[in-house]
């Protein structure tokens, strides 16, 4: 099964004639590059810090950063990249100054949001559970669809390092899995 | 432990990737227009600002016209929490006058002022913080607790167990040309995660309490003010800044502007001329340095990055529980709670402070799981001590405010 990808550059990317675009055209382009991204990224996060509202608040934030410079962002070679990049680096550095891994345990224990079912929870559970570099690794790879070179770039590591992150994430989380599927046939 | 087929996986998550985006429920692109509008312009938010006073205090003193812009260098003495010369307490036979027209309050002669002392746990009527937040935030009365937390201690949240309001600052400072010096003072309460601050004069009430003589601004989420300072001339200047700076999901650099209020005057926009003494923006920043012998050097490094001159500083560190760590101040485990553990000299701007801790982390065979699987961290935090002195005290810029570094499986010595 093809992983899920985020959605190609918006219209218009790299043509120098693009910068001279009225504000409106600009903003439309914003409007439909943030339509055909906003709910793939705000997936992947909300995957990673486990808060729905929270994820929905950094990817926010994310877009803000990218319309105050939209006419630059517009003209790189991945305008998602950048902005999934943002938004990711928002949330590492909200997750930690928050107390990490404690407070998104307890956050998944007491929330009151309508939960995804079945696999899907034991899913979110079994990632809660990860350290924080391979439940990111796992997310970019299977959610994001990025390469190993991709998420290395991301991350600025190297992609070997990135390699070893998803090879334990990935037996982490078998792990995890496994043992709630124990639970439950009990 | 073995791991899956990468089938099962790419198919478990596609799924999960699928539901994960049915079940957000992003803002609309026309709130992120409407958010970066308001960013870029000012102009607007002092509108906004001006309007929400107005309506929350529709007192005679807001339809006064302005004297004009003046330019309000930093005081020349801080005096927080300092008894003036001018100020005498209840119990020491103050002259404040208890019945006090309402309108007429500057025309109070040499009234009782309050010390910061005086007002924690004193029985007060405060203006309502807003009608939905009555309950949670009583002011009728009020027995305001004391909302600042004690750096030297280690604090770094007040006690939020010591009562819904809490006193702020005061400060003293006359509120027109040549008249007595007032005390204002600032309130503040957290109905939710977010504080809403009330600055109002204070004085004497004629019979050993104290009692609200003006109302100056009432807080709310289109005027999130932070701080008051007294204006080097006269009148009582606001700190507002775009957004509520305390209880945000994000860290980010705020806009602010600066307002004057003077007795029976309109707020004056002074953000242009007001001193800016201790509004800078403080940044740290952690490096680390393989020694080669199985530890390494964590570099902290407090800078003042911005324009003016800071306030003290206080400093909150946490590193893993299997990562030891040796340097001029003792770092607490991270447990979950922030635990301040020095305060710094304040900074003039360009420059800053460095301080090394070592870190030798244990065997990773002595790791507990999540340090295996997530490393071990060495966390730092900073921010100035908010009302440490009469002057104001923030740091607009909250995204360098937070730093870290780890040591991961990678980075220990295989055998």
């Amino acid at each position: 099964m093809t992983p899920t990808r985020d959605s190609p550059a918006p219209p218009g990317e790299g043509g120098g004639a693009a910068a001279q675009l009225l504000p409106m055209r600009a903003s439309l382009e914003f409007d439909d590059f943030y339509a055909a991204n906003v709910r793939v990224i705000t997936g992947q996060i909300f995957a990673y810090t486990g808060d729905r509202a929270e994820a929905e608040d950094l990817v926010a934030e994310a877009f803000c950063r990218a319309l105050a410079r939209w006419r630059k962002v517009r003209e790189y070679e991945n305008p998602t990249a950048w902005v999934r990049r943002v938004a990711w680096n928002l949330a590492t550095s909200h997750l930690r100054r928050r107390g990490v891994v404690q407070r998104f345990l307890n956050r998944q224990r007491e929330t009151h949001e309508k939960a995804p079912d079945g696999d899907r929870v034991d899913l979110m559970r079994a990632l809660a559970g990860i350290g924080e570099h391979h439940r990111k690794a796992v997310i970019l790879r299977y959610m994001a669809g990025l390469t190993v070179a991709e998420i290395a770039e991301q991350e600025g590591v190297a992609e070997a390092t990135v390699r070893s992150w998803l090879t334990r994430g990935k037996a982490a989380l078998a792990g995890r899995l496994t043992v709630q599927d124990e639970m439950e046939q009990r | 432990m073995s791991t899956p087929d990468e089938s099962l996986f790419e198919e478990a998550f596609a799924e999960f990737a699928h539901a994960a985006e049915l079940m957000v429920d992003p803002v609309d692109s026309a709130v992120i227009h409407g958010r970066v509008r308001r960013r870029r312009t000012t102009k607007g938010a002092l509108a906004a600002a001006l309007a929400a006073l107005i309506v929350a205090v529709p007192a005679v003193w807001w339809l006064q016209e302005s004297n004009g812009q003046e330019v309000d260098p930093r005081p020349a003495e801080e005096t927080t929490d300092e008894t003036s010369t001018a100020e005498t307490s209840p119990a020491e036979g103050g002259t404040g006058t208890g019945a006090v027209p309402q309108g007429q309050e500057s025309d109070v002669e040499d009234p009782a002022l309050p010390t910061f002392g005086d007002l924690v746990g004193a029985e007060i009527d405060l203006p309502s913080f807003g009608s939905v937040y009555d309950s949670s935030c009583p002011t009728a009365p009020a027995r305001p607790s004391d909302g600042t937390p004690d750096p030297e201690s280690g604090q770094w949240f007040p006690d939020v167990d010591a009562g819904p309001v809490r006193l702020l600052k005061v400060v003293h400072t006359t509120l027109e040309d040549g008249g007595p010096v007032r005390a204002v003072a600032l309130f503040g309460c957290t109905p939710s995660e977010q504080t809403i601050r009330q600055a109002v004069v204070v004085a004497g009430d004629g019979d050993g309490g104290w009692e609200v003589t003006e109302e100056i601004a009432v807080g709310d989420s289109g005027f999130a003010l932070w701080d008051i300072a007294p204006a080097a001339t006269a009148g009582v200047l606001l700190l507002v800044p775009e957004q509520e700076p305390t209880g945000r999901y994000l860290e980010i650099e705020l806009d602010y502007e600066v307002f004057r209020y003077r007795t029976r005057e309109e707020l004056a926009d002074v953000t242009a001329d007001a001193y800016l003494w201790g509004v800078t923006d403080l940044a740290v920043s952690v490096e680390k340095t393989a020694n080669g012998d199985g530890t390494w050097t964590a570099a902290v490094t407090v800078a003042n990055d911005g324009g003016h001159e800071s306030q003290a500083i206080q400093l909150a560190m946490c590193a893993s529980e299997s990562l030891g760590t040796d340097g001029p101040e003792t770092v607490p485990e991270c447990n979950g709670e922030i635990q301040g553990v020095a305060v710094l000299e304040p900074l003039v701007p360009g420059d800053s402070t460095t301080m090394e801790w070592t870190l030798t982390p244990e065997p990773f065979d002595d790791w507990n799981g999540d340090e295996q699987a997530g490393g071990l961290y060495f966390s730092v935090w900073m921010r100035p001590v908010a009302y440490s002195v009469d002057g104001f005290v923030f740091d607009p810029d909250g995204e360098n405010d937070y730093d870290d570094t780890s040591i991961i499986v990678d980075d220990m010595p295989t055998s």
